[in-house]
C-alpha cells in the first residue's frame, strides 16, 4: 500500500518542495534590486542567479489546517539542500521525522514507530521526478516547470507569486493554487501557501535561510537506513 | 491406346487447323476475361498447412488485434532530456489520427491513473476474496490501530504528506492492500518492461519512450499497410533532430516482404528472357526459334487468366513460380523445334509425341501430387502449373510447328560431347563417386520448417527489431495464451476461473497473468461481498469505537474515518461489468476478446516447454478452451510439414518409377531412366550441404519439380538411345536443360530466402539430371553395346 500512495504523495511533495528555492533565488536577484517583475523577466533573472548556489539550508514552520483533524497541525523543522541530488527534511516538533533524498534513493523514518523505510527512486519513477523537479528549481531552468504550471503576479508589494496547475497535469486534481510571498525587502520568501482541491491549506514559513552554507555530512543520515 | 496408334491420331488432328483456331482463340478469351479479375496477395499464412491447431492459431492472431499494433519507440540525444521527450510523444500523439489511427496509448498519466485507482478501489467489497477479508479481524485492535493512524499522522509530516490524506481516510487499516499488488498486472500483463513516468512508458534507463498505436488496418492489408506506415514515417519525420523513432511492426513486415517479392518477379522474369533470348540468338541462330521461347510465356499468360476464373485472388508465390514453370514448359518446344526441322517434319514430331506425352504426364503426375498437401499455395502452383504444362505441350505439337520449316538440322546431335562413349568408363567412375560423396551429404542436411525462413523482412528492419527488443522485452519470449472461450463474457470468466484453479496446482499461481485475479466472475464477486457483509456487520461498530479512541490522541475529528465507513456499502453493485471500470477498461483488449458468437478470456504464462505441456493436459479436457503458444507452434508447423514431405516423397517415390515403366515398358530402360532423377536429388543435397543451408518446405517442393524434370530427361534420352531415333533428342534435352536452369538460376538471384532456396534447388537437381541423362545414359548404352558386340 505505501508504494501506491507515496507515489503519490512524493510527486505532490515534489510540487510543494519545489517552491522553496525560489525564496533564495528570487533574494538573490533582489539583491539586484530589479524590478522587473514580468512572469518572464522574473524568472529569468531567477534563472541567472541560482548558477552559484551549491547547497541551501532553512528553518521551516509548517501549519496545515486539514479538515479531518480538529486542531491545526504545527510541524516544526529544518531543510537541507545539496545540488545535484540531496535533500533533507528533518522534522523537530511535534515528533521526530526525516526525510532524506541521496542521489537514487529516499529514506524515510519516524521516531514515533522507530520504522525506517528505503525506497529505490529506479523502482519509484515519481520519486525520481522528485529529484528531478528540484533539481531543476536549483540549476534555474523553470521552462519545464511552466509547463505545468501557470504563473500569475498576484501583488507587486510585497511581491505575491500564485502558481496555478495547468489542466491535464496530475496536480490539477490536488492543488487549487500554489502562493509564495516575498518579504517587504523582497530578500527572502516569507510564506508559501498550498491550497488544495478539497479546502485543506498547508502554510510554510521559512527563516535564517542560508546560502551556500556548510553543511554537516549527519543531515543526510537516517537512523537505520543501509548505507 | 495402341502404341502406333499415337503418332497417327496426332497428324489426323494436327491437321485440322479450323478446331486448333477455334479452341486457341476460345482460350484466350476466357484468359483475357480471367485477367481483368486478377488480384494477387503476398499472405505468408497460404504457405503453411492447413491443420487444425494451426489454423486456430493463425485464426486466433487474425481476430485478436495483437498482430496490428504498431510501436513507436523515441529516444533523445544527449544533452536533450526525458521530459523534453516525453513533450514530444504528446505532441505527436496529438497529431495521429484517424483514419489510420485508432488509438494512441503513450502510459497511464498519473491523473487517469489516480482516478482509475479509486475507481477501483471503490469495488474492494466484491474484489477482496473471503479469506483477505478475514484477514482484517487481526487489525481490530488497539495496538495495530494506532500502528496504522502514526503512519498516516507521519506521513503528515512531510510537507505533500496531506496530498495523500483523503485517500488514507478511505482506508485507514490498509485492507485494500491485496488490491494494489493484483494491479501490477497493469504493467506485467503488457509484455514490455516499462515504467511510468510523468504518466508515460518510459524504458528502465529512462532514455526511451514508448508509443503504442492501435488501427483497424490488419496486417495483412498490404496496401493498408503501405499507407500507414508512409503515414507514420511522415509524422515522426517531422519531429525534432535531436530525437530518434523506430517504428516496429508487423505492418513493416508486409511491405518489405511484398516488395522484395515484387522486385525479385521482376528481376526474375527480366533476366530469364535476356538469357532465353541469348540462347537461342546464339545457339540456334534463327529469329523465329524465339518462337519457342514465346510459346510458354502465352500458355502461362493464358494458364493465369484461366485461373482467375476459378480463384479470386492468387498468392504472389505464385507468379514467382511462373519463371521456374517457363523452365519446364518451354522444353516441349525445344523438342518439336529440333524435330520439325528435321526432313521429315510433322511426321518426325509424330515419333516424339510418345515420350513427350510421357514427360508431360510424369511432370503433371508429380505437380498433381501437390493437392495432397493441406498448403492453399501449393494446390495453386499445382493448378497453374498442370495448366501451363498442358497449353505448352498443346502449343508446342500443335501451334508450333506450323512456324518451321523442315529440312534443315540446326545444330548437331553431338554437338555438346563428342567423345562421350570414349570416356565411359571414366564417365561412369566419375558417377559412382558422385553418388557416393552425396549420399554421406544426405543425412547431414537438415530440414527446417521454421516458417520464419520463409519471411523475407529486410535485414534493416530485422535490426530495428533487434534493438528494440533489447530496449523492451530484453528478448524475453512472448507469453504463451489460455483461451477460454463461451457464450458470454460472464460465462466465459466463470469457466476460466475454473481452468485456473486446475492450472495453479499444475503450473504454480505466480507463473500466470489472468484477469480473474482484479475482476473474477459475477459469482465469486458475490461470494467475495457476501463474506464482506457478514465480517463488517459483526465488526463495523467495533473498529469506529478503536477509530475513535485511538485516532483522538492523534487530533483526528470524530468524522475523520466516514469515508471508509461509507465506502463499506458502496461498490457493491453486483451486476457491473469490467468495461466500466476504468482501470479494467484499459486490459479490455489484453484480456478480452470479443467475437460475433462468442467471447474470449486470456490468460497468461511463460512459454515453457513443460508449462505448456501441463497446461494441456487442462484444455484437452476443457471443451472450449485452447493454448496459443508460439512454441507449440512451431512444433506443430514442423510435425506438419514433416509428415506432408513425407507423404509427397513416398508418392513421388511410387509413382515416378511406376509411370517410368507404364511408359517405357521394358524394365532396364526404366531403370536407366532413373539415372537423371536420382543424380538430380542427390545433387540437390549435395549442394545444400556444401553450402550449409537447411532444406526447406519450398526447398523440398522444387524438388518434386526437379525429380518430374529428370524424369522426362532419363524418358526421352532412353527412348531416343534404344530406338535410334533421329529426332536430335540430345540436342533438344540440352536445350531444354539450358533453360531450365536460366529459368531456375535467376532465383539465384532473388533476395527472396523463398525463391532463393527454389533456384538453388533446380540448378543443382537440373544440372546432375542432365548430365545423368547426356553423359551416364550414353555410355551405359555404349558399354552395354561393347559387351554385345564383345
Amino acid at each position: 500500500m505505501f508504494k501506491g500512495l507515496s507515489r503519490f504523495s512524493m510527486i505532490l511533495l515534489c510540487v510543494n518542495l519545489c517552491c522553496l528555492p525560489l525564496m533564495s533565488a528570487t533574494s538573490a536577484a533582489n539583491q539586484t534590486n530589479n524590478n522587473q517583475l514580468d512572469k518572464d523577466s522574473v524568472l529569468s533573472e531567477i534563472e541567472n542567479r541560482m548558477q552559484d548556489i551549491k547547497t541551501l539550508s532553512a528553518e521551516f514552520k509548517q501549519t496545515k489546517q486539514l479538515s479531518a483533524f480538529d486542531r491545526n497541525l504545527v510541524i516544526k523543522g529544518k531543510m537541507y539542500l545539496k545540488k545535484p541530488h540531496k535533500l533533507a527534511w528533518h522534522v523537530s516538533s511535534p515528533s521526530p521525522y526525516r526525510m532524506v533524498i541521496r542521489e537514487n534513493t529516499l529514506y524515510q523514518w519516524d521516531k514515533a514507530s522507530g520504522e525506517t523505510q528505503t525506497l529505490s527512486l529506479d523502482e519509484n519513477p515519481a520519486f525520481t521526478a522528485v529529484a528531478k523537479q528540484m533539481q531543476m528549481w536549483f540549476s534555474g531552468n523553470y521552462k519545464d516547470l511552466l509547463q505545468d504550471y501557470e504563473m500569475e503576479i498576484k501583488e507587486k508589494d510585497p511581491v505575491r507569486l500564485s502558481f496555478s496547475p495547468r489542466a491535464q497535469t496530475m496536480a490539477r486534481d490536488l492543488i487549487r493554487r500554489i502562493v509564495i510571498t516575498f518579504d517587504k525587502n523582497r530578500e527572502y520568501i516569507q510564506q508559501i501557501r498550498i491550497m488544495e482541491k478539497n479546502k485543506d491549506q498547508t502554510n510554510i514559513n521559512f527563516s535564517n535561510i542560508e546560502i551556500n552554507p556548510s553543511i554537516d555530512s549527519s543531515a543526510w543520515e537516517v537512523e537505520g537506513a543501509e548505507e | 491406346m495402341p502404341r502406333n496408334k499415337l503418332p497417327e491420331l496426332y497428324i489426323r488432328s494436327y491437321k485440322n487447323s479450323r478446331l486448333i483456331a477455334a479452341c486457341s482463340c476460345l482460350l484466350i478469351l476466357l484468359s483475357l476475361f480471367g485477367i481483368f479479375q486478377a488480384s494477387f496477395d503476398h499472405n505468408l499464412s497460404q504457405l503453411l498447412p492447413q491443420d487444425t491447431e494451426i489454423d486456430r492459431t493463425l485464426q486466433f492472431f487474425a481476430e485478436s488485434d495483437f498482430a496490428n499494433k504498431v510501436i513507436i519507440s523515441l529516444s533523445a540525444k544527449k544533452p536533450h532530456t526525458l521530459s523534453e521527450l516525453l513533450r514530444e510523444v504528446d505532441s505527436l500523439r496529438q497529431e495521429l489520427d484517424k483514419p489510420f489511427i485508432k488509438e494512441v496509448v503513450t502510459g497511464l498519466s498519473d491523473k487517469g491513473f489516480n482516478r482509475d485507482l479509486n475507481d477501483f478501489l471503490l469495488y474492494a467489497p466484491q474484489l477482496l476474496t473471503p479469506s483477505e477479508t478475514r484477514d482484517i479481524k487481526e487489525q481490530l485492535n488497539k495496538k495495530s490501530v494506532r500502528q496504522n493512524l502514526q503512519g498516516i499522522y507521519s506521513k503528515m509530516m512531510n510537507p505533500g504528506g496531506s496530498f495523500m490524506l483523503s485517500m488514507h481516510l478511505k482506508d485507514p487499516l490498509g485492507v485494500k492492500t491485496p488490491l494494489f499488488k493484483r494491479l501490477k498486472i497493469l504493467s506485467s500483463s503488457m509484455g514490455y518492461q516499462v515504467e511510468i513516468k510523468n504518466g508515460h512508458f518510459v524504458s528502465k534507463d529512462g532514455k526511451h519512450a514508448l508509443m503504442i498505436i492501435d488501427t483497424d488496418i490488419p496486417v495483412t492489408d498490404s496496401k493498408g499497410s503501405q499507407k500507414l506506415i508512409s503515414y507514420l514515417q511522415e509524422k515522426t519525420r517531422d519531429l525534432p533532430d535531436y530525437l530518434e523513432s523506430s517504428i516496429v511492426s508487423g505492418h513493416k513486415h508486409t511491405i518489405s516482404n511484398q516488395k522484395i517479392i515484387k522486385s525479385d518477379i521482376k528481376r526474375t522474369l527480366l533476366i530469364a528472357a535476356v538469357g532465353f533470348i541469348l540462347l537461342f540468338g546464339f545457339i540456334l541462330r534463327e529469329a523465329r526459334a524465339v518462337l519457342v521461347f514465346i510459346m510458354p510465356s502465352v500458355a502461362i499468360f493464358v494458364a493465369l487468366g484461366l485461373m482467375f476464373l476459378y480463384y479470386d485472388t492468387l498468392s504472389y508465390f505464385v507468379l514467382g513460380m511462373g519463371a521456374v514453370v517457363t523452365g519446364i514448359a518451354i522444353d516441349y518446344g525445344i523438342h518439336t523445334y529440333i524435330a520439325a526441322r528435321h526432313v521429315q517434319g510433322v511426321e518426325n514430331i509424330a515419333r516424339i509425341v510418345k515420350p513427350l506425352l510421357s514427360g508431360a504426364l510424369t511432370t503433371i503426375g508429380i505437380f498433381a501430387a501437390y493437392y495432397l498437401s493441406t498448403v492453399k499455395a501449393y494446390h495453386q502452383i499445382a493448378t497453374f502449373a498442370i495448366l501451363s504444362l498442358t497449353l505448352c505441350l498443346a502449343g508446342a505439337v500443335y501451334i508450333l510447328p506450323r512456324f518451321f520449316r523442315p529440312g534443315f538440322n540446326p545444330v548437331n546431335k553431338n554437338f555438346l560431347f563428342p567423345d562421350r562413349i570414349a570416356y565411359k568408363y571414366t564417365i561412369l567412375s566419375l558417377w559412382c563417386i558422385f553418388l557416393a560423396v552425396s549420399t554421406s551429404m544426405v543425412v547431414q542436411v537438415e530440414f527446417n520448417t521454421d516458417f520464419k525462413a520463409l519471411d523475407g523482412t529486410s535485414g534493416e528492419i530485422m535490426q530495428t527489431e533487434k534493438k528494440f527488443d533489447e530496449i523492451w522485452t530484453k528478448n524475453k519470449r512472448d507469453p504463451a495464451i489460455l483461451v477460454t472461450s463461451a457464450e458470454n463474457r460472464e460465462q466465459a470468466l466463470q469457466k476460466n476461473e475454473d481452468i485456473l484453479e486446475k492450472a495453479s496446482s499444475l503450473i504454480g499461481k505466480q507463473n500466470i497473468v489472468s484477469i480473474a485475479a482484479i475482476w473474477p466472475c459475477k459469482e465469486t464477486r458475490r461470494e467475495n461481498l457476501n463474506a464482506w457483509n457478514k465480517f463488517w456487520q459483526k465488526h463495523e461498530q467495533e473498529l469506529r469505537d478503536l477509530l475513535g479512541t485511538c485516532g483522538e490522541e492523534y487530533g483526528f475529528s470524530q468524522n475523520a474515518f466516514q469515508p471508509f465507513f461509507k465506502g463499506l456499502s458502496t461498490g457493491t453493485i453486483e451486476d457491473i461489468g469490467p468495461e466500466q471500470i476504468s482501470s479494467i477498461q484499459k486490459l479490455k483488449d489484453r484480456f478480452f476478446l470479443e467475437k460475433k458468437d462468442s467471447f474470449q478470456v486470456l490468460s497468461f504464462f511463460p512459454d515453457k516447454k513443460e508449462l505448456v505441456a501441463e497446461m494441456q493436459k487442462i484444455t484437452r479436457n476443457s471443451q472450449g478452451t485452447f493454448l496459443v503458444s508460439k512454441r507449440e507452434f512451431a512444433r506443430q508447423l514442423t510435425t506438419t510439414v514433416a509428415s506432408q514431405i513425407k507423404s509427397l516423397a513416398a508418392i513421388a517415390a511410387v509413382l515416378i518409377p511406376l509411370l517410368t515403366i507404364l511408359l517405357l515398358r521394358r524394365l532396364s530402360w526404366a531403370a536407366l531412366a532413373l539415372i537423371p532423377v536420382i543424380s538430380g536429388i542427390l545433387c540437390v543435397f549435395l549442394a545444400f550441404g556444401i553450402l550449409g543451408y537447411s532444406l526447406n518446405a519450398p526447398a523440398l517442393f522444387a524438388l518434386l519439380v526437379v525429380t518430374g524434370l529428370c524424369i522426362d530427361y532419363g524418358i526421352f534420352n532412353v527412348y531416343a538411345y534404344g530406338k535410334q531415333l533421329p529426332t536430335g533428342t540430345p540436342t533438344a534435352i540440352t536445350l531444354s536443360a539450358v533453360s531450365t536452369l536460366i529459368g531456375g538460376g535467376v532465383l539465384l538471384l532473388a533476395d527472396h530466402p523463398m525463391f532463393f532456396h527454389v533456384g538453388l534447388t533446380m540448378v543443382s537437381g537440373i544440372l546432375a539430371g542432365f548430365l545423368g541423362a547426356i553423359v551416364v545414359i550414353p555410355a551405359i548404352f555404349a558399354m552395354k553395346k561393347e559387351n554385345q558386340n564383345a
